[in-house]
């Protein structure tokens, strides 16, 4: 269970984030949504440790992890996913899921057993010799899930995953992102596709300009107006 | 002995403007490409060397000469930037620092070749006298003009960045890219320019040096590590840092050479830089990183 | 366990023939090695001479790849280890007669502690690969600026090795170059298996690629970036250090211009990216590639002096051709070659690149500070769809 309590971030004289908070559930959804400009990466980054919060805590199953680096929140159980892109493109899907896997395995062995399971899961184990850029969008964001997901890890974040897919393809990721949740990690989706959110948040958090202006089901949120201000005549719901 | 310390200290400063020149290049450059020249030094060669062969016998031939180095080592810049750097400036990865590495070695080793003899000069080329002494103290005519020259020069281009429309594109360049391609701004032609202006800065200086300082291939390395100190030193504020910065990289080089000998003045100087490249992570570093 | 090893065997014999281009930079290896186990058989001792000095430029651009090619450190320090390793064989063991392989591990532990200590030194900075560049080009020149002044080091006269022991224990051969030869190769070899094994099996060694494309994603994967480049440098230094201990008992003079000068530290990192960095034949196809150049300007006729600002320039001209084109190096497109070979004749090869754990992807850094116009771009867009990375 993750707590988000009051984090707040500038960049020289800009407020990104101000007294954001809001509480992840294990084996739940929570989504992030928000137009753009929101401040939903900043606060992904300070999640999995990349940036430290000017002000805030972090609380990940009762303990404080504020201002953990990015290798401690992976120690402590929080993954994330990554837009590939550039030089990451040349990394091999094998090799990416089972440096991961470290986390769980102690040896050269168990790292690759494990990574295996989770690419066999995933329905990846055929582009295992591939690189990252070489593999289909949708499956390269499921290797990415494969990679959060060898680590058992607590918490893990999904930054736009559903970007650039087919229907059909989100469909499919859908279907992962429960299969995760169901295992018991509590889930973060910063997602702008609807279709996702829809089917998938348990929990939905609006974000507006760095700040919470709504928080509860997709429902409840659609039906508040500043949500509906802030987007213009944004998707309409039910 | 104090007559020694102030001469000592004079000819630092007079050298020190000279560096001043050359890292403004470089800082041009740096500022506004961020492509950090490893062939920079070798540029300020290009200089040295073209005034070798130019072998000016008036004071009209060496003024000729400073302007022909000028515009000789403008259009090298040029060149490589647009063929060289240019290409690799949207790939990831470190092209252009392997590029300018590789640059200069091969300037480096293609001088070696066509001048086995290391260390020629050329005499006097002002016709003010060879020195000019009061107060104790004695300076060779061709260092104080040199510093003066490169101040000089500093200033106008320093006219040229703040004053001129051309220099506001540099401006807006170096500050923020995105702003400057919304306005409008020709970014290649403007990087070209950049990089044309900052090798004739160090080609120049390197006219200017030459009366002062025997040239020789490997000084090339040396200078591009002076320069960087300067533009590390002088920090991202204005281009009068670069000023300051060159004059204490050249008080200190000449104060730590009366206590040191030869080589080991110039080492303390490369390792005073790597210390000031670990505790001074203001200023360019944190431009450099954010970028 | 013999059944195991079978096994094994059987394994590996199945792999090669599923895939040919591993079949056939198998049988490449496999047949330089036999010709360099044979060729003090059939060349005269000057030739012999001239192979180890290839061996040993072949060793020190393999080493510098450890921490330059595979995890993304473009160190120009490297030339200090190997001045290092010289100048301890120099001062302890000529100066003072102590046994060369003790020195020698001197100065592998001082080489090992200055790449730890500039790599976490330079961390402090945040990764970047400029100012690592920068950084490491002046602590280079400054040591041999010191070297030059230092009279321990025989300032600017060098120093010269009087010894008149001879053999395996005092690391000497006079007459006969061939045991340097031999010795020289193995240190090769055993470099190239104990990395390559590293490569793949280590956490540590799977985790440079990664540490190298991108540091962020490296973190967030739990790998500790830090502490392992720290560890690449200190071995890479290291293991360098050892290439400069054998140079200067073979040439039996060591000074602070002959083996610790920058431009050696640029041979190291041009050599190799011209080989292929961040592959395990690159930098050897690199090195020895300097000695072939070398050779065949000196049968040109060309003067001594000349010879090596010849080669050089070739290579600081290959290097710049490469980079512009985008091209990885010998070795890379030798394997992309052969793998179009392969499938345009609809062989067994996999469509997609291969597993990179001989990391094919070739010389590439982290985003650098240069930004390109489309760089810019992509972040202007990424701006203004608030994201802050």
């Amino acid at each position: 269970m993750l707590d988000v309590v009051h984090v707040a971030k500038r960049f020289g004289g800009l407020r990104i984030l101000e007294d954001v908070s809001f509480r992840a559930e294990p084996a739940a959804v929570t989504a992030l949504i928000g137009p753009n400009g929101a401040g939903k990466s900043t606060l992904v980054n300070i999640i999995g440790g990349v940036l430290k919060p000017d002000a805030g805590r972090l609380i990940l199953d009762g303990r404080d992890i504020t201002g953990v680096s990015a290798v401690q929140a992976f120690r402590l159980g929080i993954a994330r996913t990554f837009q590939v892109s550039g030089n990451v493109a040349a990394l091999n899907v094998f090799e990416s899921v089972a440096v991961a896997a470290y986390r769980r395995a102690r040896s050269y062995r168990e790292a690759n057993r494990l990574a295996q399971m989770e690419l066999e899961r995933f329905d990846l184990w055929q582009y295992r010799n591939e690189c990252l850029g070489d593999v289909p969008t949708a499956s390269m964001r499921l290797v990415d899930f494969a990679r959060g997901m060898v680590s058992q890890p607590k918490v893990l974040l999904l930054d736009e995953v559903m970007a650039g897919l087919t229907p059909h393809e989100v469909d499919l990721v859908i279907e992962r992102v429960r299969s995760c949740r169901d295992q018991g990690v509590a889930i973060v989706m910063i997602e702008h596709v609807m279709q996702a959110v829809q089917a998938l948040a348990d929990h939905v958090v609006v974000l507006n300009q760095g700040h919470i202006i709504a928080s509860g089901s997709l429902a409840a949120v659609s039906r508040n107006p500043e949500v509906i201000a802030a987007y213009l005549g944004g998707p309409a719901v039910e | 002995m104090n007559a020694t310390l102030v001469q000592v200290t004079l000819t630092g400063l007079l050298q020190g403007l000279i560096y001043a020149l050359i890292g403004l290049g470089l800082y041009l450059i740096f500022n506004v490409m961020r492509v950090v020249n490893f062939a920079h030094g070798h540029l300020v060669l290009v200089g040295m060397y073209g005034m070798l062969i130019l072998e000016p016998r008036t004071f009209g031939d060496y003024l000729l000469g400073l302007v022909v180095m000028a515009l000789v080592a403008a259009a090298i810049g040029y060149l490589i930037e647009r063929f060289l750097i240019e290409p690799g400036l949207a790939r990831p990865g470190h092209s252009q620092l392997v590029i300018t590495l590789g640059l200069g070695i091969v300037l480096q080793y293609v001088f070696q070749v066509l001048f086995p003899e290391p260390f020629e000069s050329i005499p006097n080329p002002y016709p003010w006298g060879e020195a000019f002494a009061a107060f104790g103290v004695t300076i060779s005519m061709p260092r104080i003009a040199a510093g003066v020259a490169s101040l000089v020069l500093g200033v106008l281009i320093s006219i040229l960045v703040y004053w001129t429309r051309a220099g506001s594109i540099i401006r807006a360049c170096a500050e923020s890219l995105s702003g400057a391609m919304h306005v409008g701004v020709n970014v290649r032609r403007t990087y070209r320019l950049t990089f044309a202006l900052g090798a004739a800065c160090a080609a120049v200086a390197g006219g200017l040096l030459l009366p002062i300082q025997p040239v020789s291939p490997i000084l090339g390395l040396e200078l591009t590590i002076k320069a960087f100190v300067v533009v590390v030193i002088g920090g991202s504020g204005s281009l009068w840092g670069t000023a300051v910065a060159g004059v204490i990289l050249g008080v200190a080089e000449a104060l730590g050479s009366v206590y040191a000998p030869g080589s080991l003045a110039t080492s303390l100087v490369y390792a005073l830089f790597f210390l000031i490249i670990l505790l001074r992570p203001q200023g360019i570093a944190r431009r450099v990183a954010r970028a | 366990m013999t059944s195991s090893v079978i096994s094994a065997a059987r394994r590996a014999v199945r792999n090669l023939r599923a895939d040919p281009v591993r079949l056939v930079n198998t049988v490449v290896v496999v047949v330089a090695l036999v010709a360099a186990v044979a060729l003090p058989l059939f060349s005269d001792p000057a030739r012999v001479g001239v192979a180890f000095v290839a061996l040993v430029y072949a060793y020190r651009n393999f080493t510098w790849n450890i921490a330059g090619g595979y995890c993304g450190q473009l160190s120009l320090a490297h030339a200090s280890a190997f001045g290092i390793g010289a100048f301890s064989v120099a001062v302890l063991t000529w100066v003072h007669g102590v046994n060369p392989w003790l020195s020698m591990l001197v100065g592998v532990l001082l080489s090992v502690i200055l790449g730890a200590a500039v790599s976490l030194l330079m961390s402090r900075l945040g990764v970047n690969a400029f100012f690592f560049a920068l950084g490491t080009l002046a602590l280079t020149a400054a040591l041999h600026g010191v070297a030059a002044s230092w009279n321990v080091v025989g300032a600017t006269n060098g120093l010269q090795s009087t010894s008149d022991d001879e053999g395996l224990l005092h690391l000497q051969w006079f007459v006969d170059p061939t045991p340097f030869y031999y010795l020289a190769l193995a240190f090769l070899v055993a470099v190239t298996v104990g990395t390559a094994l590293m490569l793949k099996y280590t956490r540590f060694g799977r985790s440079l690629v990664f540490i190298r494309e991108d540091s962020t994603v490296a973190a967030s994967m739990g790998i500790p970036v830090v502490r392992h480049q720290a560890i690449a440098m200190a071995l890479s230094m290291g293991l360098t250090a050892v290439g400069g201990a054998l140079l200067a008992q073979f040439v039996q003079f060591a000074s602070y211009e002959s083996v610790l000068t920058v431009e050696i530290g640029v041979s190291m990192l041009l050599g190799t990216i011209v080989g292929g960095a961040g592959t395990l034949a690159g930098p050897i196809v690199g090195g020895i590639g300097i000695a072939i150049v070398e050779e065949l300007l000196r049968g040109m006729e060309i003067s001594s002096s000349n010879v090596g600002a010849y080669t050089q320039i070739i290579y600081g001209i290959i290097v710049i051709v490469l980079m512009r084109l985008g091209a990885d190096g010998i070795v890379p497109m030798w394997n992309s070659g052969l793998r179009r070979l392969f499938a345009g004749r609809g062989g067994a090869a996999p469509a997609g690149r291969h597993r990179q754990d001989a990391g094919q992807s070739g010389e590439r850094g982290h985003e650098g500070p240069a930004r390109g116009v489309a760089a810019q771009a992509t972040e202007e867009a990424a701006l203004s769809r608030g994201r802050t990375h």
